[in-house]
């Protein structure tokens, strides 16, 4: 599947944004993300779960959720950059 | 001897502390000397810490939109799963999320309009002197006013921090309506988001969105009609009575020219019902000593860090003139009604109440530790994913879905709908647990309760107790059967 910024990133806001407002685009981008790759990420930092009960649920390996988290996590800061710094 | 761009790949493992010792001392050693690899780690680290911040906050409307997607997918899942059933974490994370937006959304709502109705606070007070008794009778007689309120409102329960310029018209016999502007920081554009409409004649709220093009219409619940009806209709008086408030009053002032008389209240009496104990609230109010009219009046809602409301209301204009037709909303044909539509608004009686927490009994196997919209508020956010009750809803949902489907005409985004509506009105009982202890509260019935030792298992323990008057309380016990006690048997109970 080819990985296209989501909408909300296109826009540059003139600063860094509040935490509040970084949230709600996180949440956007998220929603754009392969299914998978949003449940690892949702399940394992918002949810706090573990990587072994989240590789149980999701019915995967615990390698599977690693990559899947590193990538939602790479992509994450890659498209929300400009909001970050 | 690890490249740049080694490094730069191991960066995810490091802010996710996933990296062993020597390699952690590594990647360290090389952000000391590369800022490229500082900036970005930098960037992880805030979405991490965004993401962990998100814990206990409820999720804003995409995800509510996202959700009514992924609840009814997941609905849809279900039928058609492989004999290895599918889990529905995600529809419970979801649906958790629209549990503590909405709830969220009611504490705010309540405290939004007392915001707004608090655009002439405390008037009538128990000890009202002169002073505020002629600016009661002065806006008394008044047909029709308006007033602009500027307010922020923040904290954890809000997804986003929300500023609002509202303006409201009050009539008295009309209703009264209200614009919601938002002006954008960057551009400094001003759009109307939304126009309400609170038309006791039509027994109905009715909310417009220009911005989506969608519009909701709320009929009161019977108990709500029947306090506007006792209060003739008039916020004033529902101001009279909630603002019931120890006041002092303040130096006199000059505020844009204008010579003003102060007055200010910390009296948390009303609030109380809200935010719980931790809620404290300042409003002060600025009478014109001219005309004897309010003028100016500020107010700050504190709830610790879940809430802040900071206003300001000013422009205030009296006997504007009015008709019946401003005060009839007008629905443009391509807007669309928005998914609870035609919802009913949350029931206040005590039967309600009894539902709310015979529900969440059902859902937990306790009561709710506090009876506060935004205590109540929290907890019902924080069940937990796993539950039982939860996931019954999803197997009621998915039959219901297929009942419709055979036997209906209806498409699949109206059986998406009605779904959805039906699974918030399944809800709803628990918002009435908060708006009837708000009533207890506004009524000065003096509510006690004990949700943090009494359980469903407590029959012969009294979970609920108010006041109904000087020598009757009215209890409602741990089975959630309900008895009226006479002051002495109340004392007779308590030993």
């Amino acid at each position: 599947m080819q990985e296209q910024d989501c909408p909300v990133a296109k826009e540059r806001p003139d600063g860094p944004l509040r935490t509040a407002e970084l949230q709600q685009r996180l949440t956007t981008c998220l929603a754009g993300f392969p299914k998978q790759q949003a449940d690892v990420f949702v399940l394992a930092r918002i949810e706090g779960l573990k990587y072994g009960k989240i590789a149980e649920i999701l019915e995967c390996s615990q390698e599977t959720v690693r990559v899947h988290l590193h990538r939602a996590l790479k992509r994450l800061a890659r498209e929300l950059g400009d909001y970050l710094a | 001897m690890n490249t740049h761009e080694q490094i730069k790949e191991l960066l995810t493992d490091y802010a996710l502390r996933e990296l062993p010792q020597q390699k952690s001392s590594e990647v360290k050693a090389h952000l000391d000397d590369c800022q490229q690899c500082r900036t970005e780690l930098k960037k992880l680290e805030a979405v991490l810490e965004c993401a962990d911040s998100m814990r206990e906050l409820s999720a804003d409307e995409q995800v509510i939109e996202s959700a009514k997607e992924s609840l009814l997918e997941a609905v849809a899942d279900e039928e058609t799963k492989e004999p290895t059933p599918r889990p529905t974490i995600r529809l419970d994370f979801i649906w958790s999320n629209i549990m503590k937006n909405r709830i969220a959304k009611l504490a705010a709502a309540a405290v939004i309009i007392i915001a707004v109705l608090a655009g002439l606070p405390f008037i009538g007070g128990k000890k009202a002197g002169i002073a505020l008794a002629d600016v009661l009778e002065k806006i008394n007689q008044t047909r029709a006013y308006m007033y602009t309120m500027k307010m922020t409102i923040t904290g954890k329960l809000m997804p986003t921090a929300q500023e609002h310029t509202i303006t409201t018209v009050v009539s008295d016999d009309h209703g009264m309506k209200s614009y919601w502007e938002n002006t954008d920081p960057n551009t400094g554009k001003t759009t109307t988001y939304q126009e309400i409409y609170i038309l006791p004649e039509k027994k109905m709220a009715i909310t417009i969105m220009p911005e989506t093009k969608q519009y909701m219409r709320m009929p009161f619940g019977d108990e709500l009609l029947a306090r506007m009806k006792k209060q003739n209709n008039d916020p004033r008086e529902m101001i009279m009575q909630i603002m019931k408030c120890e006041y002092t009053r303040l130096d006199k002032a000059v505020i844009d020219g204008v010579e003003v008389q102060g007055f200010r209240t910390t009296d948390p009496v009303f609030i109380s019902a809200i935010g719980g104990d931790a809620t404290s609230i300042e409003l002060t109010l600025w009478v014109d000593v001219e005309n004897w009219l309010p003028f100016r009046s500020e107010m700050d809602i504190n709830s610790g860090e879940q809430m802040q409301v900071t206003s300001a209301t000013y422009d205030y204009r009296w006997d504007v003139p009015v008709n019946a037709s401003d005060f009839d909303p007008v629905i443009p044909e391509d807007f669309k009604p928005f998914s609870i539509d035609g919802m009913k608004m949350p029931g206040m009686s005590e039967a309600d109440a009894v539902e709310g927490l015979r529900l969440f009994a059902e859902m937990t196997g306790r009561y709710p530790k506090k009876m506060n919209m935004i205590e109540l508020a929290q907890e019902i956010a924080a069940l937990n994913k796993d539950n039982q009750y939860m996931k019954d809803l999803s197997e009621k949902l998915k039959e219901e879905k297929e009942e419709m489907s055979r036997t209906t005409e209806m498409s699949e985004d109206e059986i998406r709908d009605t779904l959805m509506k039906k699974a918030v009105e399944m809800m709803m009982p628990l918002q009435s647990i908060g708006y009837f202890y708000m009533m207890l509260v506004a009524d000065k019935k003096e509510p006690v309760y004990y949700g943090e030792s009494v359980g469903p298992d407590n029959a012969d323990m009294v979970l609920l107790k108010w006041k109904v008057s000087d020598d009757q309380y009215r209890v409602i016990f741990g089975d959630l059967t309900a008895e009226d006690l006479t002051a002495e048997q109340w004392n007779e109970f308590e030993k």
